[in-house]
């Protein structure tokens, strides 16, 4: 079929549908079909990890997948972070050590140094460095990034909220 | 960069795969992790007829070991492979070389099977699949065959799959428990595709090797398993000047390439240090007997 | 009496931007969506110097969801061809430097010849970026390939193919400078030392590309343009006199930009074809440049290539330099003079040098235009100049800290007259600075020099090379000629500022808003700040060259100045006192020594209007 085809999944916990080209990349059916324009495109290739997006609680590019593959899958984009007005521990960590200048990578980071802390929730600097090298910041030098994930880090070690 | 467009097949089962594959002689693609492909498709350098996608097919995912081999699902992802307690524990070499394959979010997505059969030069599942001796079991609509890794890579890019093939799974024997590994890399950053890279197992007892696996990765056009050298190790032992002959070996044996990121020189230089420095680190990682 | 308020500069805040772009709702140029928006594709050169023969875009025109095709030469037909013009340059700089320059304009889509990998000969406009896409695969020019020129060197040779034919000559622009008697002192000096020095070419990629959204409104026949530029006044400009609009028709308006770093500094092809696509179909029109595109066509920068020579005695004491450089800038010069005069400029930096000789070429090659990034010129000199110094230093066997301390501009010099213009043609003067004590405290940050050469000598022993780089550099920012603000009291007591600064991720709102709050007495949150939009401020340039803090706080002070001589003016009569007896407190203006006695900006502005009761 190239024809258009139903995609149905979930996103930040709610249900959502919508139709579309096989060949549409999913960070289009996200930002275009779905109106969630937090997630960025830097490359299309894969490489500089502005995409990243939660996909069946795993980090994954969203460049590099095509919609049709997130039928029934559960998202959580930057959008899906925040509750409310709440910002959750990480992103106000960001916030609190200017870990962010032009914003454009800065979803991306979010989700991809989410996902490490679900694998790793007390990292080493090192350690922070290595995971975040998965996505590119050509503004801030990283410095800043590093502090922030070490302190959300530890914010959401001592939170009861659970982690996203 | 959008890709092209293309026929969309989902197939519920194997053999339904390999029926759409022989259906399109050729112009269909098989979709397992996307992280090679579909780059590759967005820059429109492929751009085929037809996508396979493997990710509905269950059972091809499995992992276990049985009567000294382990069996590894092709669509076993990358980031499970470097968590699975049976994999650290039997091999553990293939363990460790996961923390090397791109970064965690493309391990998400990536596959073993994905990453062999795309056969990268600079990639290090299949160099892992050359040090262990390893094979792969390979599908058609016709029959099932199994290829030894030395059989496997033909050349960048491409490996001995016919296009109306499915790369099901990969078999390598169990680490023997006593073996010591090590993998040393050269890559500009952490995750990107190794510049040149080297996998060792040995068996030692002090300085006297009784085992020697070795193998090389983004030097060449494909991973080559370097027997000469793991006998050099295996004849002369693990000190000094069994380590410096062995390193000028391979700097010897290889065929290294030259691209922007390095000359063949560079990379043959590369060689002879990464391959002492995986010798020393797989001794120090298991210093002289692993029972304690 | 309130207490002495804590002054805002000086203090990190937190940012204001940071809530929007940390929850996924910034809104980049990909982000803006219009009903009925169209998508454009480009064709783009796959060679380096061709000349367009047929372009077939038959196939693509009839494509799925196509709505226009359109070709260099049918461009031509609907949009006059801007000539050749003079390059503006200060008429003081003008006067005193002598140069030459060209200015070929590179035209929106290339209909004679392609002059670089990735320039456009082609537009497709369709109902999805897919499907133009998928409609430009189509095309396949016509390309009769000629030499192509890849180094300036080359391109300076007499047997060079010409890349801008009517100009004759690939040489685009040159200017020499110099100061004393730069032939007679280098004769004389005891030593002379001549090396190259190559400063490659570079590229800026930010991780966000380039993007363009054009929007044409029939009723008042004007036209919108949203770009990811730092330069929305200059796109303004540009755009106004291509489409034949007056200015106050042309709205250029930059969203949030995902990082500029000056390969967005400067107006390109895209940002006025794409208004003009948008006028013509009646729907809007957008281009989102993807990272292929980016790496082969958005501008490039350095690629200078230094000969220098330098005179000097046995103290290392410079006595004469020369450098004679060439920038490769690609097959355009949209920045013109200003890259390389900063290298010019800048090339003695901190140093006292009394014979010196610049001058510079400008070549033109196949490649991706040069623009500004980062320096813009000035890394390139301070390149030369360090190394040319480390050279002298290791000729003599001297420290290389010591040579540049002994040849540094001492603070009793101050202030220093360079000897040679600026690139606005006014004398380079130095006004403050000590370079040797600087100097003293970065050596003083690694333990002091003798310690680091000790350890340095030690290290060698056990074959250890250890290294010590050395970079001192004065750098010439905050660059006029002017910006603007507009600080503006709304009736709801908030402080409104407008101008022409655009932001790339510096941090500007937060910034401008703590500077305003500092002047007149309030909190960052009862400012506003409007940046980047055309419609904010009739005139404005942009942000380059680390402008935007130092000329935006000045005009924010002096249209504060002037605006609270008006608000005084004003509490005064409310207040019934005389202006010199008020001061700013606490959100309002307030009478000295008499705390009551204070009102409220808020007041002010409605008791300002005329007419209608506040």
């Amino acid at each position: 079929m190239t024809g258009p085809v139903d995609i149905r999944l979930t996103v930040n916990g709610q249900t959502r549908e919508g139709r579309c080209e096989p060949r549409k990349l999913l960070v289009d059916f996200i930002r275009e079909d779905l109106g969630l324009t937090g997630t960025h495109i830097g490359c299309e290739h894969g490489v500089c990890g502005a995409c990243t997006i939660f996909y069946n609680g795993e980090a994954v590019r969203s460049c590099i997948m095509f919609a049709v593959q997130a039928y029934d899958a559960e998202l959580v984009t930057v959008e899906g972070l925040a509750e409310g007005d709440k910002l959750h521990p990480l992103q106000q960590a960001f916030h609190e050590h200017h870990a962010l200048q032009c914003g454009y990578c800065t979803p991306g980071m979010l989700i991809a140094a989410l996902d490490y802390l679900k694998i790793n929730a007390d990292p080493t600097e090192d350690e922070i460095r290595e995971a975040l090298s998965a996505v590119l910041c050509r503004c801030t030098g990283y410095v800043n990034i590093v502090k922030a994930v070490k302190a959300g880090a530890e914010a959401m070690r001592q939170s009861t909220a659970g982690d996203k | 960069m959008k890709p092209a467009k293309f026929d969309y097949h989902s197939p519920a089962t194997i053999d339904e795969a390999l029926a759409i594959l022989e259906r399109y002689q050729g112009e269909a693609r098989v979709l397992a992790g996307g992280q090679s492909l579909v780059p590759m498709m967005n820059f429109r350098i492929a751009s085929p007829a037809a996508i396979v996608d493997l990710n509905r097919i269950p059972g091809l995912a499995d992992i276990d070991a049985v009567d000294g081999i382990v069996r590894i699902g092709a669509m076993a992802r990358q980031r499970r492979i470097e968590a699975a307690p049976l994999l650290r524990e039997r091999l553990p070499l293939l363990s460790d070389a996961m923390h090397w394959v791109g970064h965690l979010p493309t391990r998400t997505r990536g596959t073993i099977g994905g990453s062999i059969a795309h056969a990268d030069p600079s990639a290090e599942i299949p160099m892992i699949l050359q040090a262990l001796a390893g094979e792969v079991i390979v599908r058609s609509a016709q029959r099932e065959r199994r290829i030894a890794a030395p059989d496997l890579f033909i050349g960048p890019l491409t490996t001995a799959l016919a296009s109306d093939e499915i790369l099901t799974e990969v078999r390598f024997p169990e680490m023997p428990t006593e073996a010591c590994y090590a993998i040393e890399e050269f890559a500009r950053r952490k995750g990107d595709f190794a510049i040149a890279a080297i996998a060792v197992m040995l068996i030692h007892d002090g300085e006297r090797c009784t085992t020697a696996r070795f193998a090389t990765g983004g030097i060449g056009p494909v991973p080559v398993r370097l027997r000469e050298v793991e006998a050099v190790l295996e004849q002369r032992g693990l000190g000094e000047a069994a380590l410096a002959a062995a390193s000028d070996r391979a700097a010897e044996l290889v065929d290294p390439m030259s691209d922007h990121n390095a000359s063949a020189d560079f990379r043959r230089h590369l060689t002879a240090v990464l391959t002492r420095r995986a010798v020393l680190k797989a001794i120090k990682d298991r210093p002289h007997d692993r029972t304690c | 009496m309130s207490e002495a308020r804590t002054t805002l500069v000086g203090r990190s805040l937190l940012r204001r931007e940071d809530r929007r772009l940390l929850t996924g709702r910034g809104q980049f140029i990909a982000d803006l969506e219009m009903p009925r928006m169209l998508h454009a594709a480009f064709v783009r050169s796959s060679v380096p110097h061709a000349y367009i023969g047929s372009l077939d875009l038959s196939q693509a025109a009839i494509a799925p969801g196509v709505v226009l095709a359109l070709s260099g030469a049918d461009l031509l037909q609907l949009l006059p061809p801007v000539p050749d013009t003079q390059l503006s340059l200060p008429s003081k700089w003008t006067s005193l430097v002598q140069h030459e320059f060209h200015n070929p304009q590179q035209p929106l889509l290339a209909h004679d010849k392609v002059r670089h990998v990735g320039e456009a000969i082609a537009v497709i406009v369709a109902e999805s970026g897919y499907a133009a896409e998928d409609a430009a695969a189509l095309v396949t020019p016509e390309l009769e390939r000629l030499p192509a020129v890849v180094s300036a060197a080359a391109a300076l040779q007499d047997s060079a193919p010409i890349i801008h034919e009517q100009l004759r000559t690939n040489l685009l622009g040159a200017f020499s400078i110099a100061k004393g008697n730069v032939d007679a002192a280098m004769a004389a000096a005891p030593h002379r030392l001549q090396r190259q020095f190559y400063h490659h070419r570079y590229a800026a990629m930010p991780i966000e590309c380039r993007g363009v959204v054009g929007l044409y409104d029939l009723r008042t026949d004007s036209v919108t343009i949203w770009s990811a530029t730092q330069v929305v006044h200059w796109v303004r400009r540009e755009a106004a006199a291509i489409l034949g609009l007056p200015e106050a028709r042309v709205r250029c308006v930059a969203l949030d930009v995902g990082g500029g770093f000056g390969v967005k500094g400067h107006v390109y092809p895209e940002d006025l074809l794409i208004p003009f696509l948008a006028r013509r179909l009646g729907r809007p029109v957008r281009w989102l440049e993807d990272r292929h595109e980016h790496l082969l066509c958005s501008a490039h920068s350095r690629d200078q290539l230094h000969e220098v020579e330098i005179g000097f005695d046995d103290e290392g004491r410079i006595l004469a330099l020369s450098d004679h450089f060439t920038v490769d800038c690609g097959a355009w010069n949209p920045i013109g003079a200003g890259v390389p005069y900063n290298t010019a400029a800048h090339l003695t930096g901190p140093y006292k040098v009394d014979h010196l000789a610049i001058s510079a070429r400008t070549a033109a090659t196949n490649k991706v235009p040069n623009s500004a990034y980062r320096g813009a010129g000035r890394p390139e000199a301070a390149f030369a100049m360090e190394r040319i110094i480390d050279l002298v230093a290791a000729s003599l066997h001297l420290e290389p800290a010591e040579v540049r301390r002994r040849n540094m501009i001492r603070p009793d010099e101050m202030p220093y007259r360079a000897g040679i213009a600026y690139r606005d043609g006014e004398p380079i003067v130095y006004d403050s600075g000590d370079y040797p004590a600087g100097l003293q405290q970065a050596l003083d940050a690694v333990g002091g020099v003798e310690a680091f050469r000790h350890r340095q000598r030690e290290a060698r022993q056990h074959g250890h090379h250890l290294g010590l780089g050395i970079g001192c550099y004065v750098e010439g920012t905050g660059v006029g000629p002017f910006e603007g603000a507009t600080v503006r009291i709304d009736p709801s007591g908030k402080v409104y500022v407008s101008t022409g600064a655009c932001a790339q991720g510096q941090g500007m709102e937060t910034i401008f808003a703590q500077i305003v709050a500092d002047a007149w007495h309030i909190i960052p949150d009862d400012v506003v700040i409007l940046l980047g939009d055309t419609a904010g401020i009739p005139m404005g340039l942009g942000t380059i060259a680390s402008r935007s803090t130092v000329t935006v706080s000045a005009a924010v002070h002096h249209a504060s100045h002037r605006l609270r001589q008006k608000a005084f003016a004003i509490a005064a009569n409310l207040l019934e006192c005389a202006p010199g007896d008020l001061e700013l407190r606490d959100g309002g203006v307030g009478v000295v020594g008499v705390p009551g006695a204070v009102v409220s900006l808020k007041r002010l502005a409605q008791a300002a209007r005329s007419g209608v009761g506040s």
